[in-house]
């Protein structure tokens, strides 16, 4: 009973945007982003960025024998200088801005009904850990491989979108405990 | 056109528009509900599939925009960036991430947005992820053949993998988009429907995220089969002005003729071992048969097509033949006007080849020049077996001439995509 109590409610549906509407301001964004830049949205990218210059700040030497951290975070000046890490710095204020307008610019977990916080940020990490990972492998996430690449009808970005969702539905049924 | 030559606005043209498109970004994903882990994981149980409705939407928005614009000339898809298909390696990572998703509850941009609004479970999942990087970093090299090469095809789109054309391919898509959103609502009616009777039963307040509320599909499918459709009938009826923007080019630079090269310069480039020589002989079977140059390659006018000029190496010289010039320079114009680099024409065509090369060999006849014909009458079709077909390096001197090959390299592709 005291996990119900301190549940949080699944937010009321019409707090959020038409799923379709959305979908359509965010093609519209991806088809700018083309016109513009010649290329379409990212996240992962900049995330193995960041991953790369922690670890050239840490242990520089452990980087002069790695060539995957070495292509990412040298020359040091010009690996913060990369469109990815812009895109991502825009969309931390332009996340932020939405949920204040919102109301849901607060301190949160959000987490299935039935699963403790501590489970909840151990999976969180497991999970982004796994997703981390498989990024690098499929050379991109979501946005910057399944939607950028579906957009412009590339042949690996959509074999690589049915591959994410048979992943997620293929594990769905055993991590039900998570969510459900 | 586009895309924007940001370039020329130095680092900050770069920095400032990636900062606002990433601001519209974070803003869109948030407003969407997928800040919250609740309503993303809700798609792989079926009751809320938000996280399906708005991708593919979003895909197949972008993409009509995309291919419109480029069927009316308006924005330069060779200069888009077109993540190359890795495929074993992506569908590897595909697997995997998915995984991550339902674990998680977050894809890379989605957690930023959680965890920009102060969703703690989002800050832990991207730190996760960067964990993850680095532990490929510390892997990678353990399977990094597989992962640089297993299924590599390079820059491929749907419609070039099937052949068909861009305006039917993004139609199919639409089509296809349409009937899998019907799909997902009917499928979340049928689960929410089993849970508001449970509710009820139970008395309890209906808390699934998908209250029943009208569905924008019908106007979103009307107007993406209306712009489908569209796109169809302009493609068939609008020559595409890029295209023809750039025959007009290709044309003006053959009436320059500084792209045609002389025997001589033909002849060296053929000795010069260091270069990757593409000669493309556009005459007839029976003219070929007769006679042509020793490595030359025959590509018939009529099968010149968009296909084929993408295959040609970015990097090499193509010196394209005929007998006199007229149907080589025809074809060179399609393929410069078709994005081909360091194409160019050997003057006076094979004609003027045996006349220089021929040393008696080859017998001339009576006919008009200039009707790329041949004008040599040949003992037997020998093809490249003359002495001529491939001038002796050691006993042909080259005259002087007037060098008219500069080589241009290929472009730097834009770079891009999440893989940084």
């Amino acid at each position: 009973m005291s996990r119900q109590a301190n549940h949080i409610p699944d937010p009321p549906a019409e707090r959020y945007v038409d799923p379709y509407l959305a979908g359509v301001l965010l093609g519209v964004l991806l088809f700018v982003a083309n016109y513009v830049t010649g290329h379409g949205l990212g996240a992962s990218g900049g995330m193995s960025r960041l991953t790369a210059i922690a670890v050239d700040s840490i242990a520089p030497s452990h980087v002069d024998h790695n060539g995957f951290f070495a292509g990412l975070a040298r020359p040091w000046r010009s690996a913060l200088n990369h469109w990815i890490l812009w895109t991502l710095v825009g969309a931390v204020f332009g996340a932020a801005v939405s949920g204040a307008l919102a109301g849901r610019f607060r301190p949160q977990i959000y987490r299935g009904p039935r699963v403790s916080i501590p489970t909840r940020l151990a999976a969180a990490l497991a999970g982004g850990a796994l997703m981390g990972y498989g990024a690098e492998w499929g050379r991109g996430c979501t946005s910057g491989q399944a939607l950028s690449g579906g957009a412009v009808l590339s042949v690996g970005s959509w074999l690589f979108m049915f591959a994410v969702f048979a992943g997620g539905y293929s594990l769905a049924y055993f991590v039900r405990r998570l969510w459900r | 056109m586009g895309p924007l030559d940001l370039a020329k606005y130095g680092g900050w043209g770069v920095a400032v528009s990636s900062l606002a498109i990433g601001f519209a970004f974070g803003f869109i994903l948030e407003r969407a509900g997928f800040g919250d882990a609740r309503k993303l994981s809700a798609q792989f149980y079926l009751k809320d599939q938000s996280v399906i409705k708005v991708m593919f939407t979003a895909i197949v928005v972008a993409m009509t925009l995309i291919f419109w614009t480029s069927g009316i000339g308006v924005l330069d898809f060779d200069r888009v960036w077109v993540n190359p298909t890795y495929l074993w390696p992506g569908l590897v990572g595909g697997i995997l991430l998915g995984m991550g998703f339902i674990i998680g509850g977050y894809c890379p941009g989605t957690s930023v947005v959680a965890a920009s609004t102060l969703k703690l479970d989002g800050f832990v999942f991207f730190l996760g992820c960067l964990l993850g990087i680095f532990l490929f970093g510390e892997t990678v090299s353990y399977f990094y053949a597989f992962w640089e090469n297993a299924g590599f095809l390079g820059r491929l789109t749907i419609p070039e993998r099937l052949g068909l054309s861009d305006g039917v391919v993004v139609l199919g898509v639409i089509v296809f988009a349409i009937v899998v959103f019907s799909g997902v609502e009917l499928i979340e009616a049928w689960m929410n429907r089993t849970d508001h009777r449970n509710a009820a039963t139970a008395g309890a307040a209906v808390t699934t995220a998908a209250a029943p509320r009208r569905s924008s599909l019908p106007r979103l499918a009307a107007g993406l089969l209306t712009a489908g459709i569209g796109l169809l009938v302009v493609s068939q009826v609008v020559p595409n002005p890029a295209l023809e923007r750039a025959r007009s080019r290709a044309e003006a630079l053959i009436a320059s003729r500084e792209r045609h090269v002389e025997c001589a310069e033909l002849l060296s480039l053929i000795q010069n071992n260091q270069i990757v020589l593409n000669l493309i002989d556009v005459r007839d079977e029976a003219d070929w048969n007769l006679f042509h140059l020793a490595d030359a390659k025959r590509k018939p006018l009529g099968e010149i097509d968009p296909a084929w000029i993408k295959k040609l190496p970015a990097d090499s010289i193509k010196v394209v033949m005929s007998n006199d010039e007229q149907a080589a320079n025809h074809a060179a114009e399609t393929l410069i006007a078709h994005g081909a680099r360091n194409v160019y024409i050997l003057e006076g065509g094979i004609n003027r080849w045996i006349a220089v090369y021929g040393k008696g060999e080859i017998e001339p006849i009576a006919a008009s020049a200039g009707a790329d014909s041949l004008r040599y009458r040949f003992a037997a079709a020998l093809g490249s077996h003359y002495a001529a077909a491939d001038p002796d390096p050691w006993n042909t001197p080259i005259p002087k001439f007037t060098p008219k090959v500069k080589f241009e390299k290929p472009v730097v592709k834009i770079s891009g995509g999440c893989g940084g």
